[in-house]
Formats: structure tokens, sequence, C-alpha cells
């Protein structure tokens, strides 16, 4: 008998395990589309990820993480594919733990599979960096201008050692977002 | 039948045990090489269409699919896809529209409401040949109130 509460107890445990919810349905798994998907516990509640990787072909789709919510993966296929992604995330505990998600089928999407393939515009792809550096720089800097080119490494620096920067708290994908927006001004 | 001896009976729950604690840590099998890809994510934000500046309460975007045509139209598939990020079926409202690379609206707006757990829209576009789409805009909103998170996807064909 002194076992069952253990084993009561370890089922509770299983029953608690965090799961992978794709967040389009309606049969929205289809190629060019970048899919989101969100790892919750199953009271719904968020769990933050701390990576992940397809583990299906790897030239049909990508995967990343959200990098303004930290739950959620964005998965995006070329080819139509029978999707794969191991989510690692940390427990309670401290430990990490991984959940697969998949094998699910990302379809066309359409019989052609012809998308009109859109013009790729700078000051959107770089809109991330530019609104950093007017938040966080432009105060003393004035013009992006008057640091062009600059690297992350440089500006890390520049954070790390002038006294008035350092206040400045940014991530390091922050940071090469203000890189890439000052190396690739008009 | 056989009888089991007493302390062959005593070794079942313990048994029971440890087969659920294999169970339970079937996923902590040797990793591959750790290859986090999010250490890609600036690489390959552009592949994603990323443009996210903060936790979008939303995730939408469009795709303008060329289907059958004749000698003076063509069809045109319009997908949009929306759906809240935190994973509630919130109702969300659409907007599309459709511009020639004069910025002129060449095809009618066209609204509607996702209901709980629809994230699909799907609508067609009938534009003369001789017309280069510009544009194709989204815009969405959470039904409950909000402001208009709006997407514009630029083209040249």
């Amino acid at each position: 008998m002194k076992y069952w509460g253990i084993l009561v107890l370890l089922t509770a445990q299983l029953t608690m395990a965090d799961q992978v919810v794709p967040l389009f349905r309606d049969n929205s798994m289809t190629t060019y589309v970048t899919m989101p998907f969100r790892l919750e516990a199953t009271d719904g509640s968020a769990v933050p990820i701390m990576s992940i990787e397809v583990t299906s072909s790897k030239d049909n789709c990508q995967a990343m993480i959200d990098p303004m919510i930290s739950s959620n993966f964005l998965v995006k296929c070329t080819k139509t594919d029978s999707l794969e992604v191991a989510v690692y995330f940390k427990q309670s505990d401290g430990s990490i733990a991984r959940i697969n998600y998949g094998p699910v089928v990302v379809a066309k999407i359409s019989d052609s599979e012809t998308v009109l393939t859109p013009v790729i515009d700078n000051t959107l792809k770089y809109k991330a960096g530019r609104d950093l550096y007017a938040s966080q720089c432009l105060s003393c800097h004035l013009s992006p201008y008057d640091k062009p080119n600059r690297s992350l490494t440089q500006i890390k620096s520049a954070i790390a050692g002038i006294t008035r920067m350092k206040s400045i708290k940014l991530t390091d994908a922050q940071i090469k977002s203000i890189s890439d927006y000052l190396n690739n001004l008009d | 039948m056989m009888k089991l001896k007493k302390s062959t009976k005593k070794i079942i729950p313990l048994l029971v045990l440890m087969g659920l604690l294999v169970f339970q840590f079937q996923n902590c099998a040797p990793k591959k090489e750790f290859a986090f890809e999010d250490e890609r994510v600036e690489e390959t934000m552009s592949f994603f269409e990323y443009r996210y500046t903060k936790a979008t309460p939303i995730y939408f975007e469009i795709q303008v699919l060329p289907t059958t045509s004749d000698a003076t139209y063509q069809n045109y598939d319009i997908l949009g896809f929306a759906t809240p990020s935190d994973g509630s079926a919130d109702a969300i409202e659409y907007k599309i529209d459709i511009y020639n690379t004069s910025q002129q609206s060449i095809c009618a707006q066209k609204t509607g409401l996702l209901t709980a757990g629809e994230t699909l829209i799907s609508e067609s576009c009938v534009i003369a040949k001789n017309v280069k789409i510009g544009s194709a805009v989204i815009q969405v909103k959470k039904q409950s109130g909000g402001v208009w998170d709006v997407y514009t996807k630029q083209y040249n064909e």
C-alpha cells in the first residue's frame, strides 16, 4: 500500500506535462506562412522556451523563438514537410526538459504553390533596430549617421565602458538589431 | 496456476514504479549537439517576415496567391491569418485592402470577423491583367477592443 501514494504523485506529475499548442488552427499549417506556436502548461499558463530545434528536414522548415514573447515560437516552411520540433524549457526545479512536437503535416498553400513575393523594404527590415536607436541612443547621439557601421562588439563595449551609457539595459539580440540598423543606413 | 512467492509479490509495485520513472524521463535521452535555433533569430528575421517591436497581442499575416486567369483578368486568392498570441480564443476583426503601385485600391475592401477558434481568412480578388499589385494591407484588432494593428506587404507584381 505504501507505494500507492508515490504512484498517485507520479501520475499527477505526468498529467501536468507541458504542451505545444499551434496558434493557427483551421488547417492553417501551410507552406510560406509563418506559423506561431505556444508552449503552455495544462493550466494554460505560458512556459518560457530556452531553445528550439527543427528535428525534421531543416532544408524545408526553419524555427525561431519569438524575441518578444518567450513562450512562443514561429515556424516557416518553404516546402511541404512532416514537421517535427524539439522544444527545450526549464522546469520549476531548474532542470532542462525537452518536449517534442509533431510529426504534423505542413500542406501546400495552394496547388501551384505560387505566392507573390514581397519586396524587401529595408525600413521595415531594420525597424526594430531603428526603434531601439530612437528610444535608447538618439537623445545623446542625435543622428544615426553620427555612429554608422558600429558592430555589436563596439556597441557592447561602449555600453560597458562609457559611464553615461551604463544605465542602458539591452540584450545581445537588441544590440545586434541596432548594429544591423546602423550598418544599413540608406 | 503458478503461485508467486511472497517476496516476488512485494517486488511488483517496485517494478511498476521503476517503469513509470523510465516513462517519465524518456525525453531525457542523449540530446543531439545543441543547435540553439534562437542564435539564428536575427539572420532569419526577414525569412519569417518578423516585424513586431513589442509583444504582439495578435499574430497575423497575409499571402496573395495568383490562381486562374484569362486574356483580361487575373484571379487571386487572398489568404489572411490571425490569432491571439496568448492562446486565447478572442474574436478578431479584420480588414484587407489591395492597392496598385500608385496606392489606389484595386479590390473592394474585405472586412469580417474571426470568431473564437477561427484563424484563417479566405478571400478572392479579380484584377485586370495589366494592373500591378503594389501592396496588400491587413489590419486586425480584437473584437473586445484595442487599436488596429497594420501589416503592409509591398509587391511589384
